[in-house]
């Protein structure tokens, strides 16, 4: 067995926490894991991506161009440069959040969503989270990380339950925070429903 | 034992404490800094000393004085941090440790947060200590145990080198549920051999170059190198360090097939297990991260075995002397030097994407303080220089306000030089607190004695932010606890001589732009300590708003100030929920039309 995850996102979207989670979990079912973060300097508002990996048998925690089975996007322009690893026939968990950075404001580039929310449908299959609206429901801006591990625990493929993955995720995070991202998560997987 | 998730920086810290680490010094830097952070944690709990030193040369110091009590000690850098610590690092090879001494030094290929891709490797080779390389989180853990045992053996400081990609990266690792206990030391014992006279140099000179071999043939059984014959094959791969996984990994990919020598202690290299190689295989491809340490041995080896090999690597210009290597890098060095090219799957068709680059925070009191001084400067022919921290990002649109950035400290003395050249401009050295600290104190003092007509901005955010949030000599803390005194920067700054110093808080824009004029037209040196928390140690304000209204879409708060919580649709400006309250924006808007929002 031999899984590989992306995410990609911006610095400060909690990437980070959410890997270490689908780690937890599948070394929870026995096997090796190994996971590597960007951290330092491009935490600041730059791009971050995660790479989670699990299986009987790993060595480097980078997982290569197109080897991984699913992309988790934690914002669309991101999730269009993380494509890059994505297998083909790979499986996209995308917000549809937009977060419009510096340069953009100032003319230095520009932010074409729709153009990039179109590439992704294109490109592979994909489904789409309104991030910004189910996190309000959730209760807290910064809970788009657990409702798209919610929504990715409702796909085949995974060498856990979803049940398991909540189970990480409660442990990861402290004690007054569990019913809220327990809350974030169960809102992903009911958005899976109509994604 | 028990199966923790662990950082590599983790583990390295696990294993100091299994090998019963007694005293661990720091000063932080990407992608290092989470060593001492764990061990600072563990510290009171498990009976050991833990601190963030000023800087790498005195935590090295610190450390060493530890070794030479006979107390196992362990100081942690980033690459270039090992540059601020050279100068005892030389002669402690010479002078040599009684407890064991291990440097845990990251290296940052890539560079991810660095200045400089610099192997510190070769480092090792030059100071003449060994060096591991470990290739995973695991491994890591596992020489940093090792690594005391083996310092004791030599008599020497040892080096252990992870990368990046071992320091930030998670595995499953095996930790004593029972950690080691800190060994009672022995005691400093009065010798000649800890002062180093030239004659004692000339003794020891001998001794460490015999240690170079001892060292090598201690190497020759070490569990780190491992080679794996395949019969079928005349390819013989050597990769050293985090390179071993990629091997690893494209050989499957690739379908090629080849013996690997996988080296963990890249020097001394041991002869033993390369010889065995070359006899194997006559083709060898060396596959390794930034300098040709290992190849260059190898080649020296085959060269002085007269070996019918042909060893392949940088110097055939096959594997990139610069940046990092991975899977699919290495793989298309297999592929070319197998002669069988290959392309893989395209993305097609790929949308223009945005520009993202690294931003101060919103609310960010750096920004504010750039702002005034940039404001104060309008029309003169001011230069800024700037040193490392969060703050360097001030160099990037739309505030364009750092003219140069080398290395910690450089600010105040670049400025300095400049001064000399052209005392007709005024130069403004920008630099944090723990950078003042770190190496900004002597060159403020050299610019007082010889009379340098600078100012110094120090950016006091009451931590060392870039690098996660550390304690400083500034603060009421240290890295166990509450500290014993805390050091005001102003009354250091008069202490060394200078007469103009001014403290003021940067989201007062009036106040502090009326200094910062002041203290531009000052003659002599002028320091200005900007003080205010970093946002991510405080809460949040109440949020601002645009009343668009009275906003006559000049861009002023966009183009001004860049902050990441402003937003624009049709040249008209908003406030997003990122906003921190700071109210710069509201106070530099030429229509007043920003205000803090209602709903607070």
């Amino acid at each position: 067995m031999k899984l590989d995850i992306v995410i990609s996102g911006v610095g400060g979207q909690g990437s980070v926490l959410a890997s270490r989670v689908l780690a937890r979990a599948a070394m929870d079912r026995g096997l090796s894991v190994r996971t590597s973060e960007v951290i330092g300097m491009a935490q600041r508002e730059g791009p971050v991506t995660s790479h989670v990996r699990m299986g009987d048998e790993l060595f480097g925690a980078i997982i290569p161009d197109y080897g991984a089975a699913f992309l988790l996007g934690f914002e669309p322009a991101e999730t269009v440069r993380g494509l890059i690893k994505l297998k083909p026939g790979g499986t996209v968990i995308a917000s549809t959040a937009a977060i419009i950075p510096v340069s953009v404001q100032l003319g230095l580039s520009t932010y074409g969503k729709d153009a990039l929310i179109g590439h992704l449908r294109q490109q592979a299959k994909v489904y789409f989270l309104d991030v910004d609206e189910l996190s309000r429901r959730a209760g807290h801006p910064k809970t788009g990380n657990m409702i798209i591990l919610g929504a990715l625990s409702t796909l085949p493929g995974l060498p856990f339950e979803p049940d398991q993955l909540l189970e990480a995720v409660t442990a990861a995070v402290p004690e007054n925070l569990r019913d809220l991202n327990a809350r974030a998560f169960a809102i992903g997987r009911l958005a899976m429903e109509t994604a | 034992m028990s199966l923790k998730l662990l950082m590599g920086n983790e583990a390295i810290a696990y294993g100091a404490v299994e090998a019963g680490v007694q005293v661990a010094a720091a000063y932080p830097g990407t992608p290092s800094s989470e060593i001492l952070a764990t061990l600072a944690a563990m510290a009171r709990d498990k009976g050991f000393y833990a601190e963030w030193s000023v800087n790498e040369k005195v935590a090295l110091e610190v450390a060493a004085g530890a070794a030479y009590a006979g107390a196992r000690a362990m100081v942690t850098m980033k690459q270039v941090g090992l540059n601020v610590a050279c100068d005892p690092l030389m002669s402690l090879a010479y002078i040599g440790v009684k407890g064991g001494l291990v440097l845990a030094v990251a290296d940052d290929p890539g560079p991810h947060s660095s200045q400089t891709e610099q192997d510190t490797r070769k480092f090792a080779q030059f100071a003449k200590l060994p060096v591991l390389d470990p290739a995973t989180p695991r491994e890591a853990g596992e020489m940093a145990k090792y690594a005391f045992e083996l310092s004791e053996r030599l008599l020497l400081p040892v080096i252990l080198r992870p990368t990046t990609r071992t320091c930030h990266a998670c595995q499953d690792v095996e930790i004593a549920d029972e950690p080691g206990v800190p060994r009672p030391a022995s005691g400093f014992a009065r010798s000649p051999n800890w002062v180093i006279f030239p004659s004692l140099s000339a003794r020891k000179h001998p001794w460490l170059n015999r240690q170079q071999e001892e060292a090598r043939s201690i190497f020759e059984h070490s569990p780190f190198n491992e080679l794996l014959i395949d019969e079928a094959s005349d390819v013989g791969i050597i990769a050293c360090g985090v390179s071993y996984n990629y091997v690893r990994e494209a050989l499957s990919l690739s379908g090629l097939k080849a013996s690997i020598l996988k080296i963990g202690t890249p020097y001394p290299l041991p002869h033993g297990v390369v010889r065995e190689l070359l006899r194997r295989a006559n083709r060898i491809l060396v596959i390794e991260e930034q300098e040709p340490v290992v190849e260059d041995q190898v080649i020296a080896l085959a060269w002085h075995d007269q070996a019918p090999v042909r060893v392949s690597g940088k110097h055939d210009r096959l594997v990139p002397r610069e940046g990092e290597l991975n899977v699919d890098i290495v793989k298309g060095i297999f592929e070319e030097y197998s002669g069988r090219k290959k392309a893989g799957p395209k993305t097609t068709g790929l949308p223009e994407l945005p520009l993202r680059t690294p931003v101060l925070c919103a609310g960010c009191p750096h920004r504010a303080s750039f702002y005034i001084f940039k404001d104060a400067a309008k029309g003169t022919e001011a230069i800024f220089t700037g040193d490392i921290g969060c703050y360097t990002l001030g160099a990037i649109p739309p505030l364009n306000a750092l003219d140069t950035c080398l290395c910690m400290g450089a600010s105040i003395t670049i400025a300095t030089g400049l001064n000399r050249v052209e005392p007709e401009r005024r130069q403004v050295a920008f630099l944090g607190d723990s950078t003042f600290f770190h190496t900004g104190i002597p060159g403020l003092i050299n610019a007082v004695y010889n009379r340098a007509n600078i100012t110094v901005v120090v950016l006091d955010n009451r931590t060392t932010a870039m690098t996660g949030h550390q304690p400083h000599p500034g603060l009421d803390r240290t890295a166990m606890g509450p500290a014993a005194t805390r050091l005001d920067i102003a009354n250091l700054v008069r202490a060394c001589g200078v007469d103009y110093v001014r403290e003021i808080d940067p989201y007062d824009l009036k106040a502090a732009g009326e200094i910062a004029g002041e203290a531009l037209r000052h003659p002599g040196p002028s320091v200005v300590i900007m003080k205010r928390e970093c946002v991510s140690l405080v809460k949040k304000g109440a949020p601002y708003m645009v009343n668009q209204e009275n906003c006559v879409q000049c861009g002023t708060c966009i183009e001004d100030l860049g902050c990441p919580a402003m937003g624009r649709t049709n040249g008209v400006p908003y406030i997003t929920r990122n906003c921190f309250g700071c109210g710069v924006c509201a106070r530099i808007c030429p229509a007043g039309a920003i205000g803090e929002s209602e709903q607070g």
